[in-house]
């Protein structure tokens, strides 16, 4: 190879250095640019961004080669310029590239190498723009991954009205939960996107990985699943500044309704044989799971009651949307008694997991075993027997204060010992007059026979008007269907007449100051009085016993001193109000210069209100928020939504603080 | 102001009157401690009726199961949303009785969860002070029904106000006597019926 060949290669390689260092330096600096236009541009806006950082990355790569190149590299350039490298050839390369050297001068020449010169020049000339190219690579892969954040900062820092740098396109993928067993579908550019409850939403925008999505304080990227929640929202979509707001509208998933057909009324059964039919219909949203009956039986009375439950004809439907249910409940089976009552009702289940909300239930049928010989007890009254005074005093509590009396008789004076057993009489005499009370009102439908008629009374002796009460009760029982020679209401109340009268005797010996001689008939009082309370009552459910507190005498008479609180204010109540309305006028006065803000301020105001909406309602401000979104005429489903959304309720807190006890 | 009448819910399931003496029991109490204007005697109005919303509080109790009818439900939800206090008391005072598992489920499905009610809430200080929580019943320390002492009772909230109180302690029994008889007990055992009502007409 001749020295010419030599200096021409590192001509090439000098041209190649050159041009490298000018296109990393152009690139660099188109990156440089796309980097920070990146946040801050989308669709259109970084279409042109792209365009200008290219131009810019070309003007530059060409400025800078040219600037390199200068007048070219040209052989004898370049041999100047190894000339200048190394001094020792003393300009014989030169003159041996130009005009030809003395072969002595071109052998010392040629055994010069060069190549290290090169190598360092090569080395020096890229180093610089090869950093400065990685440096703009990492500036720009920066600049996409924090994006939304920046874009954010720059929308807060400027108080201005935001503006959006071009509709975003999106596609939203509606996934139901797979209990559902409902297909997916994909919804283009949505303003509302109604989905049940447990869905996953798949956003995308023709496959830009920077998608963000937003409702409240929960953010996520595109490429995550958004599950709908059962709270409508706002989903924001955002992709730089560009973003569009998408109402999720959850459909709850309904629990399955349920029709108890059979038993169709609540009945008394005589007897606790047999079997009767069940029958119910079931239906579901979106399919049922299981059905059944469901039965609580009740045993025992007053205060004392032991249950058992069960289910009868349970059966899976494997998701079918209705179903009939059928069955048989058998008396004999469960070995009722007489007395017990059945609560019956159908249960179902949907197709969600076994949670309450999964469960409906029909209306409970009561079915009652009548207790013996309930059909031979038509005479019971329609409501319950009043209950006695209890602020009088026991007759176990008047033998207590007369024994104790008896007792300390020899410690008494006799005006003292004469004052105590009258008022033991007044005692006596008031509790007769309650027991007369229940005694009379049975017999003779008068409920104060006693005292409603005290003066006509008085003239009778307890003989004649224990004569007029079993005159009475046989009256009674002529009218009334009973069976044998004794009425039952005669038989639950006759330990009471026993009582009465011996409360006369004990009475009046209790007047005449001789308590002992009292004593043994208030003893046989008591054994009446437990006779009838052990005596079974029958009656039905009604109005109960009406007592009368007189509140002016006890009025602030208690023992006790509380200490009000102090009152506190509620909370107001969520409801379409004042504010409501101005944010709707606002919005139609922003749907004049911004169509797409107004158009998000209603998605918005409609997710707000959407529990006090009606459905039509609701629809409008859908299709207002579509029309205005695309240009269209939202007049007519402004006006619509303005209607139903109603006067403006006016709310005032008038509650003044309450004093408490004065 | 008119006064408070102490209303008594009446509903389809059930032994809603199993205690009718606790109306004039608890109005006697907040005539005798509180200068609250009160009606003598007590109504009785239907759960499912719209009446219900005429009364501030409502009393329920009973020992039988308990299934709402769907005028019921929606009333109660209806009742408690617009401001109203349902006071529920078991009257089986049984945790395994079939009046709580029943009620409890349908108070679920109507109204929302229970929750416990802390010992420091403004209902045991509403107006007597209650410092340990929610006072026992006789029918508790006798060891009747689950021969629990039950330390809590459960709620379901409006915001921060309790809507409903669920009682498991038997307040019905305990306190389904004459008024007058209170002159036989040391301490009134009445006084937190007092706070119950005092908090729902106050918050």
């Amino acid at each position: 190879m001749t020295l010419r060949d030599r200096v021409a290669r590192t001509s090439r390689a000098l041209a190649a250095v050159a041009a490298w260092r000018s296109l990393l330096s152009g690139t660099s600096v188109g990156v440089v640019i796309l980097a920070l236009t990146w946040p801050f541009t989308t669709g259109q806006g970084r279409a042109t961004a792209i365009a200008i950082a290219l131009a810019a990355g070309v003007i530059v790569s060409w400025w800078s080669f040219r600037k390199l190149r200068g007048t070219g590299f040209t052989v004898e350039s370049v041999a100047l310029w190894i000339e200048e490298r190394i001094p020792s050839l003393g300009y014989g390369l030169v003159t041996a590239v130009e005009r030809g050297a003395p072969p002595g001068v071109e052998r010392a020449v040629a055994a010069v190498d060069w190549s290290p010169v090169t190598r360092d020049a090569t080395r020096k000339a890229l180093l610089a723009p090869a950093i400065g190219f990685m440096a703009a690579v990492a500036l720009l892969a920066a600049s996409m991954t924090m994006a939304p954040a920046i874009s954010r900062l720059a929308n807060r820092a400027s108080p201005g009205p935001r503006t959006i740098a071009g509709p975003l396109d999106v596609t939203v993928r509606v996934e139901p939960p797979a209990y559902a067993r409902r297909r997916a579908e994909s919804l283009r550019n949505p303003s509302v996107v109604r989905a049940l409850v447990g869905s996953v939403l798949r956003v995308n925008s023709d496959g830009r990985d920077s998608l963000m999505l937003r409702a409240g304080d929960q953010e996520s990227r595109a490429d995550q699943p958004w599950r709908v929640g059962a709270r409508p929202v706002a989903l924001q979509v955002s992709a730089g500044s560009s973003s569009r707001l998408i109402a999720i509208d959850p459909v709850p998933d309904s629990a399955p309704a349920v029709q108890l057909q059979a038993p169709p009324r609540d009945t008394v059964l005589a007897t606790p044989d047999g079997a009767f039919a069940l029958g119910a219909d079931v239906r579901d949203d979106l399919g049922i799971r299981r059905a059944a009956f469901e039965y609580i039986v009740s045993s025992g009375s007053g205060e004392s009651f032991t249950f058992v439950s069960g289910t009868i004809a349970a059966r899976s439907l494997d998701g079918a949307r209705t179903a009939t249910l059928n069955g048989q409940f058998s008396l004999s089976a469960l070995k009722l008694k007489p007395g017990d009552f059945v609560h019956l009702r159908a249960v179902a289940t949907d197709l969600r997991d076994d949670t309450a909300a999964a469960r409906g239930a029909s209306e409970t049928r009561t079915i009652r075993i009548a207790r013996t010989g309930e059909y031979d007890s038509v005479a019971v009254e329609a409501a319950a027997p009043p209950e006695a005074d209890k602020a009088v005093l026991s007759q176990r509590m008047l033998i207590n204060l007369t024994e104790a009396l008896v007792r300390r008789r020899t410690r008494l004076s006799r005006e003292t010992f004469g004052d105590e057993t009258r008022n033991i009489a007044r005692d006596q005499a008031r509790l007769r007059r309650q027991v007369g009370d229940l005694v009379f009102a049975r017999l003779g439908g008068d409920s104060s026979a006693e005292h409603g008629s005290e003066e006509q009374r008085a003239a009778m002796t307890p003989e004649e008007l224990l004569k007029a009460a079993e005159s009475a009760a046989a009256s009674a029982g002529a009218v009334l269907d009973f069976e044998g020679d004794e009425t039952p209401v005669v038989a639950v109340n006759r330990p009471l007449l026993e009582a009465y009268n011996f409360m006369w005797d004990a009475g009046r010996e209790l007047e005449q100051v001789a308590p002992e001689r009292a004593l043994p008939a208030m003893y046989r009082a008591l054994e009446a009085i437990q006779r009838a309370r052990a005596a079974e009552r029958l009656y039905l459910r009604s109005r109960p016993p009406r007592a009368v507190v007189d509140v002016d005498r006890v009025r602030l008479q208690g023992k006790e001193k509380g200490t009000p609180a102090a009152r506190e204010p509620r909370s107001p109540a969520a409801a379409v109000g004042r504010a409501d309305l101005a944010r709707f006028a606002r919005l139609v006065a922003l749907a004049r210069t911004d169509a797409a803000a107004a158009s998000d301020s209603l998605l918005v105001l409609r997710i707000d209100l959407l529990g006090n909406l009606p459905a039509p309602a609701a629809a409008a401000a859908a299709d207002a928020a579509d029309a205005l979104r695309n240009g269209r005429d939202a007049t007519e489903s402004l006006a619509a939504l303005r209607r139903s959304l109603g006067p403006g309720v006016v709310a005032s807190d008038s509650l003044s603080r309450w004093r408490g006890a004065k | 102001m008119s006064e408070f009448v102490f209303a008594t819910a009446q509903y389809e399931s059930g032994d809603w009157d199993s205690a009718p003496l606790v109306p004039a029991n608890i109005i006697d109490s907040i005539a005798r401690y509180t200068s609250i204007p009160v009606a003598p005697t007590g109504v009785v109005v239907s759960l499912a009726s719209a009446d219900a919303l005429r009364y501030p509080f409502l009393f329920f109790t009973g020992h039988l199961p308990v299934r709402f009818s769907e005028a019921e439900r929606a009333m109660i939800r209806k009742y408690l949303d617009r401001g109203g206090f349902l006071f529920v008391d078991d009257h089986n005072h049984d945790i395994d009785g079939a009046f709580h598992k029943t009620v409890s489920e349908e108070i679920e499905r109507a109204a929302g969860p229970l929750v416990d009610v802390p010992k420091r809430h403004a209902i045991y200080s509403s107006f007597f002070s209650f410092p340990d929580g929610p006072p026992n019943t006789s029918h508790e320390l006798n060891g009747w029904g689950d021969n629990l002492i039950h330390r809590e009772l459960k709620a379901v909230m409006r915001g921060d106000r309790i809507a409903l109180l669920y009682s498991n302690k038997d307040y019905s029994s305990e306190w389904s006597y004459h008024p007058e008889n209170k002159r036989f007990y040391s301490v009134d055992n009445t006084r937190f019926g007092v706070n119950i009502v005092v908090y729902a007409l106050t918050r």
